[in-house]
């Protein structure tokens, strides 16, 4: 039975030469066993930190400072390194942005190390290879489990990281901008890669992303952040269709689209806060068009709208029709 | 050009650039000085050990024959007890090699160990291990190693036989416990730019413990710098033990080495030349054949030609 993550009140801080900046702030969402979850946003947002305080592998000056990360009996946030070392590639799964293949070691040991690494003995690691290489699409898998990492394309590479995460049948895979490195048409395949094995086995998803075409494809569910903090939550068709918060209808109005004629791209105007110098009131209301003078002190609290969405924004009611316009437009 | 070759000789026409440690290979036999130098490190090495069989014994003494020049019958000459000094310097070279290739051995083992934990764990524990391979650094070889040769004989715990600190099993073992910092720091410096790199990072998140991911990940990616440090530490164990043995603190007599027979040539040098040319060239063809070996090994592993 594939275990419920839930994330409460996750905070992370990071140290730097001024002083401490808060780079996740107070994030709560939980992944269902099988669904898909998709965390999008700008660069510096703090999602793939969040992923990262979720798996317990932050950078070097990162720390959680609160909240609990609950994945069966355990809290996450506070376990220590040997039993997170049991969990880690085996319950739940990691798959970088960029492949990270050892360039000395052939395809073929790195897959069989990350099963040993888990207790599987030698042998059954051997003959369980060619298997995993099949699975993520790659043909004649016993020549390439001879391969070092340089003999592959950067799509194939990716495969092989796939590939590595599914090794010890993981419950929960956690995949960071899987497909920013590649070009389209792979991309594609990756996405329909990791779909297929999500719902062949049951395995729940959080993706990290700051592609919304990915998003569209493959999540049940997206958390959109900006500047550490949730802004709104919501089932993707709904979010889609209907964006509430200001900042989500500006990722999806900056979007082209096919037989657009104007000029220009409709950006967010401004630029995302630096992390340690994030305004007051709502974070994003020097950007907001929205904006009006008790958005500069009152700070937004995620709190849902119907049964589906959540939102972090104090005039949520009186702008959705203006905001719904404005996508449209 | 061999990497058409390759692209031809591959099964689908993809291209297929040999792996790292293959094209380092390649390199290696293709640097002319480097070859030559393990060719006549090889030989020297093959004279040591084989050579002495068709001679005379080192020990057989001609009282009839002492201060020999080069001949036919004895062609480096003999020594002041009537000695056959060819059969001295090949007897001699197993010592000294012997010693070089333990403390090259030996020495890597230790400081690719400190040199991985150091750079891949970092924090206070990199600090202590650095300290203390500073300390080790500074530490003046000389001193410590005619000390060392003066307490003689140590007992060690358990079920290990004593240790002579004046043959050569106890000189290698000294001169391994004195060396292998330049080692550490070398391998640190690589290994902290190996923690950074993303499969590391990878191995972390798919549950490796650190001393996997050290032993599989780390220590592979060091192996070029560990290479040539090692050959350069069995260079400076046949200079350093010739120096040693010269003063009279090394291998003590009657084992020979290069260096003791310099020594014993000391009271003769202005009529016997011989005594003290064969054995120091001996010492300057085996230094300078690692040190081309060492160069070769440098220039194969550069990244920049990688």
């Amino acid at each position: 039975m594939t275990a419920r993550l839930v994330v409460d009140g996750l905070t992370v801080d990071v140290r730097t030469e001024h002083g401490t900046a808060r780079v996740v702030d107070d994030v709560s969402f939980t992944v269902e066993p099988g669904e898909c979850v998709a965390i999008v946003g700008e660069s510096g947002a703090g999602k793939t930190l969040t992923a990262r305080a979720v798996l317990g592998l932050l950078p070097r000056g990162a720390t959680i400072v609160a909240g609990e990360v609950h994945w069966r009996d355990r809290d996450l946030a506070r376990t220590d390194a040997r039993s997170r070392r049991g969990m880690l590639g085996s319950e739940i799964a990691y798959v970088p942005q960029e492949p990270a293949l050892d360039p000395v070691m052939r395809i073929g040991k790195q897959l069989v190390e990350a099963m040993r690494v888990h207790g599987v003995r030698a042998g059954d690691a051997r003959r369980r290879a060619p298997g995993l290489l099949s699975a993520v699409g790659i043909a004649d898998a016993s020549r390439r489990l001879r391969s070092y990492p340089h003999q592959l394309s950067g799509g194939m590479q990716q495969r092989v990281m796939v590939a590595l995460a599914l090794a010890n049948d993981p419950e929960l895979v956690i995949a960071d901008e899987p497909t920013t490195g590649l070009d389209v048409i792979t991309q594609t395949q990756v996405l329909e890669l990791l779909e297929r094995l999500r719902h062949a086995e049951g395995r729940s998803l959080l993706l990290v992303t700051h592609d919304l075409g990915v998003v569209a494809g493959v999540a049940d569910r997206v958390l959109v952040m900006y500047a550490g903090r949730i802004v709104e939550e919501s089932r993707a068709e709904v979010l889609f269709a209907r964006p509430r918060h200001p900042y989500t209808a500006g990722l999806l109005g900056a979007v082209p689209r096919l037989g657009d004629r104007r000029d220009a791209l409709r950006a967010i105007p401004g630029a995302a806060p630096q992390p340690g110098r994030l305004p007051v009131g709502c974070v994003f209301h020097p950007r907001c068009r929205y904006a009006e003078p008790s958005c500069l002190v009152l700070a937004p609290r995620l709190d849902p709208v119907d049964a589906d969405t959540r939102v972090a924004c104090i005039r949520v009611d009186a702008i959705q029709d203006a905001v719904a316009r404005w996508v449209q437009r | 050009m061999s990497a058409v070759e390759d692209a031809i000789r591959s099964r689908d026409g993809i291209v297929e650039p040999p792996r790292t440690r293959a094209r380092a290979g390649r390199r290696f036999v293709a640097n002319r000085g480097a070859v030559a130098g393990s060719v006549l490190l090889f030989t020297l090495a093959i004279l040591c050990w084989v050579g002495p069989w068709f001679l005379e014994s080192p020990t057989s003494l001609d009282l009839d024959a002492t201060l020999e020049p080069p001949s036919a019958e004895h062609w480096l000459g003999t020594d002041a007890l009537g000695r056959d000094m060819l059969s001295r310097v090949l007897v001699a070279g197993r010592s000294s090699l012997g010693i070089a290739l333990a403390v090259a051995v030996g020495a890597s083992a230790i400081g690719t160990a400190v040199g991985v934990v150091a750079g891949y764990r970092g924090g206070m524990l990199d600090g202590i291990l650095m300290s203390v391979t500073d300390l080790w650094l500074v530490l003046p070889a000389l001193p410590v190693l005619a000390v060392a040769a003066s307490i003689g004989v140590v007992d060690l715990p358990g079920p290990l036989p004593a240790l002579d600190l004046s043959g050569s099993v106890g000189v290698a073992v000294v001169l391994m416990l004195l060396l292998w910092s330049v080692t550490a720091r070398v391998v640190r410096a690589t290994a902290r730019s190996v923690r950074e790199r993303a499969f590391v990072g990878a191995a972390r998140a798919a549950g490796a413990r650190p001393r996997s991911i050290m032993a599989r990940h780390v220590m592979p990616h060091c192996l070029g710098p560990i290479l040539v440090e090692g050959a350069l530490l069995a260079a400076g164990a046949i200079l350093l033990e010739s120096t040693l043995s010269f003063l009279g603190f090394g291998v003590q007599p009657p084992t020979p080495t290069w260096g003791n027979l310099l020594d014993g040539a000391l009271g003769n040098l202005q009529h016997a030349w011989w005594l003290a040319v064969f054995p120091g060239l001996a010492i300057f063809l085996a230094v300078l054949s690692i040190y081309t070996i060492s160069d070769g090994l440098r220039d194969a592993f550069d990244p920049r030609r990688a």
